[in-house]
């Protein structure tokens, strides 16, 4: 513990004192790195043209691509790339074509930036209205946000032109936190168990929904058996594991959430599931594999504190990722701030929690009782949060 | 953002609502590290492999995979690609950048390149302005996080799209963080340098309480301790920084081993004038006399944190103030507590010849180490 300690401040006081360790290749035909097509490409289109040729319509494609890479084989840097390649575009809002302000709305979402992304939205349903990823998109920022009355606007609109089925997901996330968690989740399971739901990605997208709500409600069996349902459709979803792995170290089954989480390429995985990784080690007493992942845990997040400066933007320091890990290290002080920070931003369940957390182990009674206002004032059922806020006497 | 909602309902938004969270933060970093030597500019850049093959295209046989030999072969290119896009310039005209030979480094975040770097300035840089502009144009998440170093001035900052161009005054006499810097070299060298505190206490001890004909305890009045005090600090305060200015304008030098040993039998001998006096009662100009060499051994001290030639006298004068107020707020916390000791009869009985002794011991110790360096 205390070389953690020690560790983290030495590290995170000097986040350019990074350890390095120099390394030569066994020989010149080693491979270091496969590098993505669009690296390739972007040579190759630089021999006909500079980017800052490219019309309007390459730019979207372009970016189009870059981001389609990004979700679809995690290559992170699609996002940065494909903003470059629209920034461009973004001068004069009132003059952006709609689908580029719909990507870079995609951009600044996945950065975070839920003002700018809103902002953006809103420009390109002025001009469409019905923009369905757009009105999507906006719901989702409405919710974390917790502008929940926003959010249940843009659900009625979606009602209007998706099935029932999507509407009734759209609306039960937002009644789930807003006092109506067991509505919510009864109207979704009545939906999962009617035969005549064959829509595999309708169902899908309804078993995340009741399984986050069953969380909620505190059916943890329930929940487990959609999220593993759900998994057997999309093996790859980090936002599952991510889920299904909390669920198993909140409910005392480290060696499953291992499991889990092992099963994720190492360079495949999120900072989140890699402190969750690290909990679970710590918890199924694998020392030396955790030793060695809390090392490297400590530089990413000393990298990434470095990266914060000069008016970054507000994704460089992940908040939450980073609340998670000094919460796991015991750094009360830490974690509350990162978590605090990371509630200014987003508003969902598991930052609430989050926060509780940090805020129990810092004993600060304060922000105890705000949270519970919250929870007052929103109607918020999560028996979670609930057990949480009790053990600490609010 | 955790999820989407309706991610995977409708195939236009598939490509923006898969439903996955995203591999977040992946930070696309680069980190450049500098320092002021005289005229030249010295450092290195370290570029994540990732990001590398877009300074330059690399991937010669164009298979999509970057073997060891391509990054060796694509050397040249690559530190072009590096000189295009990082300029660095005094106030009066740019400095001549070399990229070396790149090198592997394996840190806790990923496997980097690293490109040694020197720039040749045509003055002294009292500031550096840096022109970064190394992958932005591909990248709107790509940061350059840089630190520059000018003796105990550290800047660092973050290159984004919106800030490509960074100027960082590196004159002490314009930082005041330069000027704290130095303070707080001052008063961390005296409160680590156990040579002088040990000094310093051995001075102090017996103006509380002395030995008169080597057998009877005397205990001078508290007014007379306070003049004493005060009398032998202010000699060795003005001892030590007339040598430390005059050693660091004149770039008057003596071996440091010479320095440090006589600083070593200092401590020694003014451990046994506690137990025996052999100073009499002439601790200021002994105070004096020693503190004109502990004054050197500041010195060479302030010699390895390389003053900034642009704001030296300040930089000095900053130093030794941090020397004084550390020396001040030692000789506050012991003022109290040698006032009370010197009349309990433990103390007298043991307590201080134990205390003079151990300062014999560690003084001799420290003479022997330092003189074998000699």
């Amino acid at each position: 513990m205390w070389r953690f300690c020690l560790a983290t401040v030495v590290a995170l006081c000097s986040p350019l004192s990074l350890h390095a360790e120099a390394y030569t290749p066994a020989t010149p035909e080693t491979v270091l790195l496969a590098l993505p097509s669009v690296v390739t490409e972007y040579w190759q289109q630089q021999d006909k043209q500079q980017n800052s040729e490219l019309s309007a319509d390459e730019r979207i494609a372009r970016a189009q691509t870059l981001l389609t890479a990004a979700q679809g084989s995690n290559y992170a840097d699609g996002y940065g790339q494909a903003e470059a390649l629209l920034l461009p575009l973004a001068t004069t809002m009132t003059l952006m074509p709609a689908q580029a302000a719909y990507l870079l709305a995609y951009i600044k979402q996945h950065n975070h930036e839920f003002s700018l992304a809103r902002e953006l939205l809103n420009h390109v349903l002025a001009a469409q209205p019905h923009h369905l990823g757009a009105l999507m998109q906006r719901a989702q920022i409405n919710l974390v946000t917790a502008d929940y009355a926003a959010a249940r606007g843009d659900c009625a609109t979606l009602g209007a032109i998706v099935s029932a089925a999507q509407a009734t997901s759209c609306l039960a996330q937002v009644a789930a936190v807003t006092g109506q968690a067991e509505q919510a989740y009864a109207a979704v399971t009545q939906l999962l168990a009617n035969p005549v739901l064959r829509n595999a990605a309708e169902r899908f997208e309804l078993q995340l929904t009741a399984a986050t709500v069953a969380e909620q409600l505190g059916k943890d069996e329930a929940a487990e058996g959609f999220y593993i349902a759900a998994l057997a459709q999309q093996a790859d979803s980090g936002f599952i594991l991510q889920h299904l792995a909390d669920l198993y170290l909140r409910t005392g089954q480290p060696q499953a959430a291992l499991s889990l989480l092992r099963g994720v390429p190492v360079d495949m995985r999120s900072l989140e599931q890699e402190v969750m990784l690290l909990q679970a080690l710590q918890a199924t007493a694998n020392q030396a594999d955790a030793a060695q992942l809390q090392q490297q845990l400590v530089g990413k997040f000393s990298e990434a504190t470095a990266r914060g400066g000069n008016g970054s933007r507000a994704n460089d320091t992940p908040d939450k990722e980073l609340a998670a890990f000094a919460l796991l290290q015991g750094d009360a002080g830490r974690a509350l701030a990162a978590a605090q920070r990371n509630w200014q931003a987003q508003k969902e369940s598991g930052d609430l929690l989050l926060l509780t957390k940090a805020a129990a182990l810092a004993d600060d009674t304060g922000v105890l009782r705000d949270i519970r206002q919250w929870q007052q004032t929103t109607g918020l059922q999560d028996r979670r949060l609930e057990r949480l806020l009790q053990e600490a006497g609010v | 953002m955790s999820r989407l909602l309706w991610s995977r309902l409708v195939l236009t938004a598939l490509l923006l609502c898969s439903g996955q969270q995203a591999l977040a933060h992946a930070f696309s970093n680069a980190f450049l590290n500098l320092e002021i030597a005289q005229t030249n500019v010295n450092g290195s850049l370290r570029v994540r492999l990732q990001d590398v093959a877009w300074l330059a295209d690399i991937d010669s046989n164009r298979d999509q995979a970057l073997s060891w030999s391509e990054l060796q072969q694509g050397q040249e290119l690559l530190g072009q690609g590096v000189q295009d896009q990082l300029h660095l310039a005094t106030p009066a005209e740019p400095c001549k950048l070399t990229v070396g030979a790149l090198s592997l480094q394996e840190l806790n975040t990923g496997m980097f390149v690293e490109f040694p770097l020197t720039a040749a300035c045509a003055e002294i840089p009292a500031a550096l302005r840096i022109d970064y502009n190394l992958l932005m144009s591909v990248d709107a998440a790509h940061r350059g996080i840089v630190e520059v170093r000018n003796g105990a001035i550290v800047a660092t900052d973050v290159f984004t799209p919106s800030a490509q161009s960074i100027e960082f005054s590196l004159d002490a006499a314009h930082s005041q963080l330069g000027l704290l810097a130095f303070l707080q070299e001052g008063v961390w060298h005296i409160w680590t340098g156990y040579d002088h505190l040990l000094f310093l206490l051995a001075l102090l001890l017996p103006l509380f309480l002395r030995r008169e004909g080597g057998v009877h305890w005397h205990l001078p009045p508290t007014a007379s301790v306070i003049r004493s005090v005060l009398w032998t600090v202010t000699a060795f305060t003005l001892a030590h920084s007339l040598t430390l200015l005059l050693s660091s304008l004149l770039q008057l030098q003596l071996a440091s081993a010479v320095v440090e040993t006589l600083i070593a039998v200092s401590v020694a001998l003014s451990g046994l004038n506690i137990l025996w006096p052999i100073f009499s009662n002439n601790h200021s100009i002994i105070a004096f006399s020693f503190g004109l060499i502990h004054g050197l051994g500041f010195a060479g001290a302030l010699r390895d944190l390389s003053l900034p030639a642009s704001a030296f006298v300040q930089s000095l004068l900053s130093f030794n103030v941090g020397v004084e107020a550390g020396q001040l707020v030692l000789v506050a916390l012991v003022f109290p507590l040698l006032l009370y000791l010197r009349r309990q009869r433990y103390y007298q009985s043991y307590l201080q010849p134990l205390l003079s002794m151990g300062i014999i011991a560690i003084g001799m110790a420290w003479a022997v180490a330092r003189g074998v360096a000699i």
